[in-house]
């Protein structure tokens, strides 16, 4: 099999077990009756449960793997990555602290969305298509708020204790902020491998439709959660 | 020259399309043929039966009704006084578990059927108050209660649900623990699970 054809393959093939898994909407069965029991402070599992939302998040893994698909140099990397952060940071900590939510199936698909836009900007499309291209740093950062946005709706839809709360949420974002480090080191030394062959620039347009794919299925996924569940 | 990069800017337009095209298909393939059966029990196509995901999504969507209308709870709790035409029963079940081991005992009882139960030990138990709804997917269960190291718990029921109810105990230490329940209702059937098999108890 080919390169792009296995890598298309596992990456279908991880998307269908999180799937499978997902029944709780983002955060597992156990780890929310864990939320809603807390009573103050919980530094230590809120960290945990960031990383753990992150690492397992393959919505937030597949929007990264599109925004440092081309960047070469580190100095790019830490700095669209910074824009992710400071985007879902915003909203993640505004959003549960002010008691702002939305639907959960909408924002996803809206996260779906974006996994499809930076697929498409990865293939040269709005340049090709509109002529230009829109500012690739606002869009990371614009996304950035939608991605954080939904992890506040999900941590609100359990009825979290005020006692420690903003403690709790500082310590969640921090936990999605590690979590990201290390999804992102594992992405990065990946993509740093597959870049010294011969056939990365060859295979990076069918790579990129393929995340492309997985957007539009997760865009789908939600958007018939939406319609389907009462 | 101009008509080459025209050519070539038409050609590179076609392939962007032609892919994400091709994106869209395959994502809307799998999601009607395999996540819809799968998530939400939808199977416009048959794939779903076919490769065996309907049952996944039935089940998947049993469990969600099934937890909504425990959130909601109260459902049972209709009305204050709840007349009862079997008899009533005073039952006291004693229960030995010898180092890590467990044992499970349960009641059947109607949806609003109320319980009135009071378990001591003799050492510190985890224990489990749950239950299984009658028609749910094997294997599943509807926490009511979870702790660990405790040595007594009492207290009343009223099932949200017709099916069984009852307790999981769990002796940690490595000294044998007497379990000693003492519960009244108007059950007529009672389960208890031990080392894999079932032994039924019947009161009339």
């Amino acid at each position: 099999m080919s390169r792009p054809a296995i890598a298309s393959a596992a990456a279908l093939i991880g998307l269908l077990a999180c799937g499978a898994v997902l029944d709780a909407h983002g955060v597992s069965g156990k780890d929310a009756v864990f939320l809603e029991g807390l009573r103050g402070r919980a530094i230590g599992p809120l960290l945990y449960l960031g990383a753990k939302h992150m690492v397992t998040g393959y919505d937030h893994l597949l929007f990264l793997v599109g925004v440092i698909f081309f960047l070469y140099r580190l100095r790019d990397v830490v700095q669209y990555v910074s824009l992710f952060t400071i985007g879902h940071s915003v909203t993640l900590l505004g959003g549960v602290l002010g008691g702002i939510r939305a639907d959960p199936y909408l924002i996803d698909a809206i996260i779906g969305f974006s996994v499809v836009y930076k697929a498409f900007e990865n293939m040269d499309g709005f340049r090709r298509f509109l002529g230009f291209q829109p500012d690739t740093r606002a869009a990371v950062l614009i996304f950035g708020l939608f991605h954080g946005f939904g992890l506040a709706t999900k941590l609100q839809e359990f009825s979290l204790a005020p006692e420690g709360l903003v403690a709790n949420i500082v310590s969640f974002n921090v936990g999605v902020e590690i979590g990201q480090g290390l999804a992102l080191t594992a992405i990065l030394i990946a993509l740093t491998y597959w870049r010294t062959r011969t056939g990365f620039l060859r295979h990076a347009f069918a790579t990129n439709a393929c995340v492309m794919a997985c957007g539009f299925l997760l865009v789908g996924y939600q958007l018939s959660g939406y319609v389907l569940t009462p | 020259m101009t008509t080459t990069s025209f050519d070539d800017g038409t050609t590179v337009r076609t392939r962007i399309a032609a892919a994400a095209g091709c994106a869209l298909l395959v994502a809307g393939l799998l999601l009607v043929a395999v996540v819809l059966p799968a998530e939400y029990a939808v199977d416009p196509l048959g794939t779903g039966a076919k490769l065996g995901l309907l049952d996944l999504g039935i089940t998947g969507q049993q469990v969600d009704k099934l937890n909504a209308e425990a959130a909601k709870g109260g459902a049972a709790q209709g009305s204050i006084v709840v007349d009862q035409d079997k008899p009533f029963v005073n039952d006291t079940e004693e229960f030995v578990l010898g180092p890590r081991e467990g044992i499970e005992f349960k009641y059947r009882l109607d949806k609003g059927q109320a319980l009135l139960y009071s378990w001591t030990a003799t050492g510190p138990v985890n224990f489990e108050f749950h239950a299984e709804p009658d028609g749910a997917p094997k294997g599943y269960a509807q926490t009511y209660e979870k702790k660990d190291a405790q040595r007594q718990a009492a207290g009343t029921l009223t099932a949200p649900f017709p099916g069984i109810h009852g307790w999981y105990w769990e002796n940690t230490t490595s000294a044998p623990v007497t379990v000693s329940l003492k519960a009244a209702g108007f059950f007529t059937l009672a389960h208890k699970f031990v080392g894999g098999g079932v032994e039924n108890k019947t009161f009339k």
